[in-house]
């Protein structure tokens, strides 16, 4: 019990970003995506003896994001801890900088939505076709198809902004 | 970016700057709530079931304790007491009204503020376990609209600053002018002994839901 929270910390430090732009990649919306995810590990948090223990940990938080979702359109909801001190998470790019490259971010913003969680899942998270398809229950085979479409139509973007940037 | 793998790198770092800032300990904070709220859940006792019956209910008689509700700042009256109010209801610039809860008290009184400042709402206050998904009252019903239109419409109604911070308490703001005709509110509050928890759900108006 004692190196639970240790690992949970571990855990949490080196999967967090990446968990979070494959929900962003999904979502397209920022303060959506940092509060689905932040309540997704803190689900896995409560339930750390089985999530630690889950062959893609990373996947379990990306699919209870997702799926958390899918509740928080029906109703929203907000929750506040006794003593909690901190107030809504830093904006992103809070130095001044841009976070992400708003100009890719819309282009993927405009796949589908199947098309936008394979790309999350594959690129951010690094997980296989099987993979994949297992955290968004449908066939490795239409998660190919999917990808394929997804480079097709980005690349598509790609070359119809470029010619826009020449002319 | 001639390559498919050129492309999506170049795609993989365009969200590089992406990056969670909720820390760690708030993190297992709101962890330690949902694992307490499981384990209770888990608990099956008529005990258990009829104490959180009773703490409910002790936080929810009306006028069961000293402090009252705030009389809406709509009508000029400044609240009955000193002390805080349970909760309050103020109408604020651009069509605003901010709801503010510290005790779980009144909720029918809450209930005629808001529709007295134009908020059509069904409001329920409940005591004991946070619940993600409060039941929908059994006079109300559910909007027939995508879950997506949903999610947009809700997203306009409590706007960008939807939870303002109170100290021991928690608050909403609702954009009264982005509320259609013929949509109502369902706002239930919780509290348990961890925190406190809001859950709107947009439902159809009507008579006996809404009083409009």
């Amino acid at each position: 019990m004692a190196s639970e929270p240790l690992d949970f910390a571990e855990f949490y430090a080196s999967a967090k970003d990446d968990c979070l732009r494959a929900v962003l990649a999904s979502t397209g919306d920022m303060p959506t995506a940092e509060d689905l995810v932040a309540e997704a590990f803190a689900r896995a948090w409560a339930a750390w003896r089985k999530v630690s223990r889950h062959p893609a940990p990373r996947a379990w938080v990306v699919r209870t994001a997702l799926n958390t979702r899918v509740s928080w359109w029906r109703r929203r909801h907000r929750e506040v801890t006794l003593g909690q001190a901190d107030g809504p998470a830093a904006a992103p790019g809070g130095d001044g900088s841009d976070p992400v490259d708003t100009q890719l971010m819309a282009a993927v913003a405009r796949l589908p939505l199947r098309q936008r969680q394979v790309v999350g899942l594959r690129l951010f998270l690094d997980l296989d076709t099987a993979r994949t398809a297992e955290v968004l229950g449908i066939a490795p085979g239409t998660v190919t198809a999917h990808l394929t479409r997804a480079i097709a139509a980005l690349r598509e973007e790609f070359t119809s902004a470029r010619g826009q940037e020449k002319a | 970016m001639n390559t498919d793998g050129e492309l999506l790198t170049a795609v993989k770092e365009s969200f590089a700057g992406a990056r969670l800032n909720t820390p760690l300990d708030a993190t297992i904070r709101r962890g330690r709530v949902l694992r307490a709220r499981r384990r209770v859940a888990g608990l099956a006792g008529a005990a258990v079931i009829a104490g959180g019956a009773a703490l409910a209910v002790a936080g929810l008689l009306p006028g069961g304790g000293a402090a009252r509700p705030a009389t809406p700042a709509a009508t000029g009256t400044p609240p009955a007491q000193a002390r805080l109010a349970a909760w309050t209801v103020t109408r604020g610039p651009g069509h605003t009204v901010t709801i503010l809860i510290r005790q779980l008290r009144d909720p029918a009184g809450m209930q005629r503020t808001l529709r007295a400042d134009g908020v059509p709402a069904a409001v329920a206050f409940q005591g004991g376990i946070l619940s993600d998904t409060p039941p929908l009252p059994k006079e109300c019903r559910n909007l027939p609209m995508s879950a997506e239109a949903n999610a947009r419409l809700q997203g306009r109604i409590l706007g960008q600053s939807f939870m303002p911070e109170v100290q021991n308490g928690i608050a909403l703001v609702i954009h009264t002018d982005e509320i259609p005709k013929g949509i109502g509110l369902n706002l239930t509050v919780q509290s348990s002994g961890n925190g406190w928890g809001w859950s709107l759900g947009l439902v159809r108006a009507s008579p006996e839901c809404t009083a409009s």
